[in-house]
Parts: C-alpha cells; structure tokens; sequence
C-alpha cells in the first residue's frame, strides 16, 4: 500500500523544501519506489531542490467557474451585487455590474438572482499541471496556480490524483508532498487523507506559532504528525519549542542544526542530502528519516 | 486627508516579510500615524514580533444554513443549486447540512420556496488590534480547520477601509505567494516592497511575484534580505530586478540581532538601534517617507 507523507510549518521559510527535497532522495536511494509532488501550487518550489531530466507531460486545469455578465441584457437592477457574498461584483462607471474575476468563487448566485438571464457561469483555468521525470528517475506531480486565484485546494487535488494514480501504476511505495505554508485551503487540501505529517519548524516563537496552528489542522484532520526542529541551534528558544511540542504531543523526528552546506546545497540546486552526505545538517536528516520510518503507520 | 498603503509582500514564505513590515511600521511611527495591517491570516506574526497581547474586535462570519425541519417540503432544490455540495438528502427526510463544506454562498437560501431556511452562521475567523510603539495594529486570522482565507481578508479589509481615514501610513504584511489574499492587498496599496533572498528559491518566487505586480502596474522596489549570506547569488537578483521595473534595490543584512528581537519580542530598531539591520530599515524608512511626501 502507497504511504503518503505531506511535510508542512504553518510559517514559511523554515524548511519545508530542504526537508522535502532530502527526504524524497532518501527514499529513493534506501531502493523505495516514490512519487514526489509539490502541493504548493502557488509558489511550486521543489522542483528547483530535485533536479529534472524533462517534463512528460502538461495540462491546463481548468475547474474554476467565474460569472460573466452579458451587458446587452442586464437591466442595471443589480440584484448580483446584492446577493454576492465575496464582494466580487461592483458597479462600473456606466452603471452596469462588473466581476472582479480574482474574487469570483462561481458559486452562481447571481446567475441564480438574475431576473433577466444576463448572468453566465464560465469555465476557467485554474492553473497549470506539469508531471516532469527526475534525474533520478521518479516523477515529480507540480502545478502552477494562476496569478490571484483562489481555488488552490482544487489545484492541489487535481495535483495529489496524478501522483495517486502514478503511484497506482508503478505501484510506490510512496507519495512525498511538500506542503505550502500557512494552515488554509491548499494545505487542508493536501493534509487530508494522508499518511502522515511531518511539521518543520525553526526555534522562534513565530515559527511554534504556525507549527501548532497546523498541528491543530492536522488532528482536526486525524493526520498523525512529527516534528523536525531546524535551524535548531540559532537560539535558546529551541528548550521551548521542544516543551510545547511535547505538550501537544508531537514527538520530535529530529534536530537539523544551521549548516551553510544548506545555502551551497540550494545554490546547486541539489538536496543536501545528496550533495554533501557528511554534512551537520544531512546527518541529523539522516537521523530524522530512520526515525521517521520507525514512526510511520 | 490622505492615507496610502504600502504593501510588503515577496513571494517566497519566510524571506523576512513580517520582520521589515513591523519594523518599517515602527521606525515611520516616530513621525507619522502608522497603521500596521497583518494580512497574511493564516499564520499572523506581527503582534508577536511586536511583543504585544492583542483584542479580539470581531468575529469573521458566513452564512450557513440552518433546515427548518417542519417547513422544509423535501423538494430538493437547494441540495441541486449547492455548489459545494455541503447538502445532502436521503429519501424522504430534510436534507442534512455539512457545514465544513459550506461556502456561505446562499444559494439554498435564494431557491428555497417554502421558506425553510435560514442563517445560523459560522465563524470563519477574528479581526484583532493592539496599540504599542506609537502605532496601531490590525489583523486577522483564520479558524483552525477552516480553508476560505480569501473571505477573511475580503473582511479584514473592508474594516481598514472604516478606519484608514484617521492615518497617514499604512504598512500591509501580506501573505507568501501570489494567490488571491495576496492579490486582495496589493489592489489596496500604492507601491509594493518585495521582500526576497539571495537564493534560487527566493529569485524563482520574486519572478513570480513580479508576473503578478506587472499585472498589476504597481510600482516596486526590492528588499534583497539577509544580503550576505554565504552561496548568496545576489547579484543575479539584482539583475533581475534592474531589469524588471524595480525602482530601488535595498539590503538588509543578516543581522543575529534581529532572530533575538524576535524571540524577545521587541522590534529590532527599538532593542537594537545600532544593528546593521536596523540602519538599513531606517534607509527604507527614509525612501517611504519620501514617496509619501511626493505621492
């Protein structure tokens, strides 16, 4: 059976991808057959850490819906903008009813309310999903959300059945998700149903923060998690993180100490783990994902 | 009296936004009113970053739907016109509502002919304020488990749209990426200041970023943060941004200064004036006032 495990922070940039990009490598050289995805479809990254041979395939997801208003029948009752419950229509100079196509969720309202039929619900593209091979030879499910979309929980699942039924086919033994930040609609969307979480975070308060926002989001989920504390040696604050952790009962994975072999891994577009196995900060990886397989469900 | 909105935002999570918004806010609350907004409500930092407790002001709600069991005739009209499909009915009985799925649109509250539904709401989230440093806060953020972020801003900004009027300034601390909360506060703001680092993870975002401002036509500037980083590959982000509309490039160094201002609670240019961070948040903060001045 498929394992899928989604790594995620609550707070961006405290190493999610580093964490993400090792951890798919070690899967794979420990002779695991995997499927890595990146459900951060609104700043897709992964594939900047995992290097690619060639994409195989591209797609243009189209599963948002926006209303379009027909002016050569609307009667300027405004009726839309009465019942819309995103602000997403507003009145034009010329007195007609305009979308504000960024805000529109297309749930029809006013296409519902429109007493002369000058509302339709149109198609619209979400984004785009592209399956690239590795250099390794995994594939990799990404997707790029359009600029100011919303519907990223959507994308995300149009994300997570490709590398479901890429995992079917090849039968792996495993999806590895690199989770956006933040605790909203692309990371519920990834977080649920999966095997397992990992939450990365770094020892500042604002970091906890966000790690207990999402472990909230997790069990909210019934997802079990683990914690990696990165970065762990930058501060003092480390002794308060692992007690929160501990109060809320995520056992941590591992310590991952600040290793400029990081900033080099990254600058060479390489997992640290690859790119320089002796470092501080791929041994404490290393001890994190033993400990990660030991914990698995 | 005018009041404009600067936008610092970036892309890439974790490049040090929330960081220069709240000490930017703090060094121009030195000579003018300053309203902080923190905008990125999944995950709010700036009242921790400021070391103050914050209020609760008021609750973030939509509509959800309560099925009046007697009224309700089971014709199923409003289980047809759910978009999310939050309603579903068994053969014979009410239908039953699940509210995690409901958009609040009101669709079944439109259709419905025998008048059987109504409001009985649902928290998404809370708008919250502080006052400290000669400055006021404002934020939201969202209820844990639930997904709509964009209606959360949507109501975070419609309430600064009430209060702007009594301020000169305000800084708005978005959130990462270039999705539609992040949208929503660039549409309100005058010039954005992208917040991005020295690496190909922070120069792939601020390209993204910069689709998105171009979209926009909102004028920019550059804050390269933590500049002297080892591997940094600054001066290819500073190409970029030469030659992608960006007006000024400014550099804040990595500073440990800041990391314990943050775990202390106190903004960097109050608790470490003489911090090679701090002199560089001054210089943006003299560009601002400038652009204020000018505006």
């Amino acid at each position: 059976m498929t394992r899928e495990i989604v790594v995620v922070s609550g707070k961006g940039g405290v190493g999610k991808t580093t964490v993400s990009a090792s951890l798919a490598y070690y899967l794979h050289s420990e002779g695991y057959s995997i499927v890595a995805s990146d459900a951060d479809v609104d700043t897709p990254s992964l594939k900047l850490l995992l290097p690619i041979k060639r994409d195989v395939y591209r797609e243009d997801i189209e599963i948002s819906t926006k209303a379009v208003i027909d002016e050569s029948k609307c009667t300027k009752c405004l009726k839309c903008l009465e019942y819309c419950s995103y602000g997403a229509i507003e009145v034009g100079l010329d007195g007609y009813p305009k979308v504000i196509r960024y805000m529109c969720e297309g749930c029809g309202v006013c296409k519902l309310v429109c007493p002369s039929g000058a509302v339709k619900l149109v198609k619209a593209k979400t984004g785009e999903l592209v399956i690239a091979e590795t250099k390794y030879g995994f594939p990799m499910v990404t997707a790029q959300l359009e600029v100011g979309e919303h519907n990223s929980g959507l994308l995300v699942g149009a994300v997570r059945n490709r590398a479901s039924n890429l995992s079917e086919e090849r039968s792996a033994d495993f999806i590895l998700t690199d989770g956006a930040p933040g605790i909203g609609c692309p990371v519920i969307a990834a977080l649920v149903g999966a095997s397992y979480t990992i939450i990365v975070v770094e020892p500042t308060p604002q970091s906890l923060q966000g790690a207990l926002r999402v472990k909230g989001v997790a069990d909210h989920f019934k997802v079990p998690s683990g914690a990696i504390i990165n970065k762990s040696n930058i501060s003092s604050y480390v002794n308060e993180v692992r007690r929160a952790l501990r109060a809320s009962g995520v056992d941590v994975l591992g310590e991952v100490p600040l290793d400029y072999e990081v900033l080099r891994a990254i600058a060479f577009r390489m997992p640290i783990l690859e790119f320089n196995r002796n470092s501080r900060a791929s041994r404490s990886l290393l001890v994190a994902f033993k400990n990660l397989m030991d914990v698995l469900p | 009296m005018k009041s404009i909105i600067i936008a610092v935002t970036g892309g890439k999570g974790g490049a040090g936004k929330s960081t220069i918004a709240v000490n930017l806010a703090v060094e121009l609350a030195n000579e003018m009113r300053v309203l902080l907004i923190d905008a990125d409500v999944d995950n709010p930092n700036d009242s921790t970053l400021l070391g103050v407790k914050t209020i609760k002001v008021s609750d973030i709600t939509s509509f959800a739907p309560e099925i009046d069991q007697f009224k309700c005739i089971r014709c199923g009209s409003c289980v047809k016109v759910c978009p999310e499909h939050a309603l579903v009915m068994r053969s014979g009985n009410p239908p039953i509502v699940f509210v995690d799925r409901c958009s609040g649109c009101r669709a079944c509250y439109i259709v419905c002919e025998a008048g059987a539904i109504s409001d009985r709401g649902k928290i998404l989230g809370e708008i919250f304020e502080a006052e400290t440093e000669g400055l006021k806060l404002i934020g939201a953020k969202i209820r844990i488990g639930e997904a709509r972020s964009p209606i959360v801003v949507k109501q975070l900004m419609n309430y600064v749209d009430g209060i702007i009027d009594g301020f000169e300034i305000a800084i708005i601390d978005t959130a990462p990426g270039i999705q539609n909360t992040v949208i929503q506060a660039l549409m309100k703001s005058k010039y954005a200041l992208v917040v991005t680092e020295p690496t190909p993870l922070g120069l792939y975002t601020l390209k993204l970023m910069t689709r998105a401002l171009e979209k926009l036509v909102l004028p920019r500037s550059l804050i390269i943060n933590r500049s002297n980083i080892p591997s940094s590959i600054k001066s290819e982000v500073e190409s970029y941004a030469k030659n992608f509309g960006f007006e000024e490039i400014f550099e804040v160094p990595y500073d440990e200064s800041f990391i314990a201002a943050s775990i202390e609670g106190r903004p960097a240019v109050k608790a470490y004036p003489l911090a090679a961070g701090s002199k560089a948040i001054r210089g943006i903060a003299e560009f601002i006032k400038q652009f204020f001045n000018e505006v």
